[in-house]
């Protein structure tokens, strides 16, 4: 009787699983046309606005650039040091961002199996997001000078405490029951961290690392403000000063292209890393 | 046996204030002692001159800076708080507007949207110079750049918001041939409190960064503006009593935003965030 009617529906999905023919979709839906549509041409007709008020001299020039004159930099010296110079801010925002998400999964991993020490950092770390740190970056280029070095504590700061949060969190996610079972396969603190913990906290981990990609080129950049000879915050503010607006716009835009592209890598780093997430929300903070 | 039932309740009662009180002790306690040693090991070891007064000055050189220099701290707080509570308040309003605006109106969602979701990744103080350049020094371009880092979470929260409402009220309200600003008074905006709250806690944090950030290159007053001035003197009392001023402002705004959503439970219920 069981088999029969299991039969039956092997059967029945079996020619179901024949029968599609595609019906030809139409390459994009009639609603999908408006939504490409629009944005283009409002995208457009901004652009052209900016150039009508720059190029017939409604806005003077030295204020405000025209479009084409900013894409023109890059033909110029100016676009080849932007560019030199962004390397040098990337390079600080990476090497904090590296080193302060390192140093914050560790503490994090170090702190797990003490109740009482997770109790007293974990509050402190949630108070110290919500903290202006970037306040202290005149302190530290005092104390470290005007090279690469306060930038980097600074960024690795930034990284340090929403990877704590999230490592905590994350660490401390995996299935209960997950962890029975490894109790009652005897196995050790390390092979519970490798094999249970550290998985779990995988999509926790990359939450953290989206939300301080962006904060840390932005840090390093403003750090550059205050007290550098290179990278593009220095070359920004040196434009500034001697009214190079076109060139201004154009290291502006280079440094939210690298915030863009520092941000992409991560989410991408997210997709290749846990592919059984793909196409589900992310894990907010 | 009436009587046993009520002590019973009443020991009940106490008992649930009493666990109340040491859940409380017990998630704040730890933190605040791990503080509170933190700044004694600071003050000796500053004491007896192991941390340099030129590297980090003592709690107390800096506390007799907040009495000694309130004038000016108060002067530049001032500017400060004005400069963060104004672009908080005008990016908000903007943001809430907008994303209702964008609710109502597919033909304005479809063309304007897109943008707002690329905006969010766009790290706005970067264009501090642009905006100095473009309206001046002093409060122009701060209150613009703070209110667009305000702006974009509360727009994009507020737009998830409005279309998270329950799709039976949805239907209830065009069975009853609502207009779309009925249908965003008496369903769309109370569904939303949660995520404009939770927009709000980010961006009250975010408002104060902000102008800290600006002053530093666009103005010539305000706690970033001071920091910088105190660290090309050397005064680094005034400097540390600036940063934890501007640290103080922060946490305060954060706190009159955490007790607003308390005070709103009925409506802001269990806040999701960002």
């Amino acid at each position: 009787m069981t088999d029969a009617t299991t039969d039956a529906t092997v059967l029945k999905s079996d020619t179901a699983a024949e029968l599609p023919r595609r019906v030809r979709q139409p390459l994009l839906k009639p609603g999908q046309l408006r939504k490409i549509v629009l944005p283009t041409l409002v995208f457009i007709l901004v652009l052209a606005g900016w150039q009508y008020v720059t190029v017939t001299g409604r806005i003077p020039e030295i204020i405000l650039s025209s479009p084409t004159d900013i894409l023109a930099v890059i033909g110029q010296p100016d676009g080849f040091e932007i560019l030199e110079n962004a390397g040098w801010t990337l390079t600080e925002a990476l090497t904090g961002f590296i080193i302060g998400n390192a140093l914050g999964l560790l503490v994090a991993i170090l702190f797990i199996h003490s109740d009482i020490a997770r109790r007293t950092i974990y509050p402190i770390a949630i108070g110290a997001t919500s903290i202006p740190f970037v306040a202290v970056i005149p302190v530290l280029i005092l104390w470290l000078g005007n090279g690469m070095e306060p930038k980097m504590v600074i960024t690795s700061f930034l990284s340090f405490f929403p990877m704590l949060i999230n490592a905590l969190r994350g660490l401390r996610s995996a299935d209960s029951e997950v962890n029975e079972l490894l109790y009652t396969l005897s196995a050790t603190r390390r092979q519970r961290l490798t094999m249970v913990r550290l998985p779990a906290s995988i999509p926790f981990l990359f939450a953290a690392l989206k939300l301080s990609a962006c904060a840390s080129v932005v840090a390093a950049l403003v750090a550059e403000w205050l007290a550098s000879d290179h990278g593009l915050g220095h070359l920004i503010v040196l434009y500034g000063t001697m009214y190079r607006t076109p060139s201004i716009w154009a290291a502006a835009l280079v440094g939210t292209a690298m915030s863009l592209c520092v941000y992409g890598a991560v989410v991408l780093a997210e997709q290749l890393a846990t592919p059984w997430r793909r196409g589900l929300p992310s894990t907010s903070n | 046996m009436a009587d046993s039932t009520a002590g019973e309740l009443a020991t009940a009662d106490t008992g649930e204030t009493g666990k109340r009180l040491r859940s409380f002790a017990a998630a704040v306690l730890p933190a605040a002692i791990f503080l509170v040693a933190l700044i004694v090991l600071w003050a000796v070891l500053s004491d007896y001159g192991i941390i340099p007064s030129y590297i980090l000055p003592t709690p107390g050189a800096i506390g007799h800076e907040f009495t000694a220099n309130s004038r000016v701290l108060i002067k530049h707080a001032t500017a400060t708080t004005v400069e963060a509570l104004l672009g908080f308040v005008i990016g908000n309003l903007v943001a809430i507007l907008a994303a209702s605006l964008l609710t109502m109106n597919g033909w304005l969602k479809d063309a304007f949207f897109p943008f707002a979701l690329l905006s969010r990744a766009i790290p706005i103080v970067v264009f501090t110079p642009v905006f100095v350049v473009l309206l001046g020094r002093g409060l122009p371009p701060i209150l613009a750049i703070v209110s667009f880092s305000v702006y974009f979470p509360t727009f994009l929260n507020m737009m998830r918001g409005l279309n998270s409402v329950d799709a039976d009220y949805e239907e209830l309200l065009h069975t009853l041939s609502a207009t779309p600003l009925q249908r965003l008074r008496l369903i769309q905006f109370p569904a939303s409190m949660p995520f404009l709250f939770a927009a709000l806690k980010l961006s009250a944090s975010g408002a104060f960064i902000s102008a800290v950030v600006t002053e530093w290159i666009g103005a010539s007053a305000g706690l970033g503006y001071l920091v910088v001035d105190a660290s090309q003197y050397f005064k680094l009392p005034t400097m540390w009593a600036a940063i934890f001023t501007s640290a103080g402002l922060t946490l305060l705004l954060l706190g009159l935003v955490t007790l607003l959503e308390r005070l709103l439970w009925r409506w802001t219920g269990t806040a999701r965030e960002v």
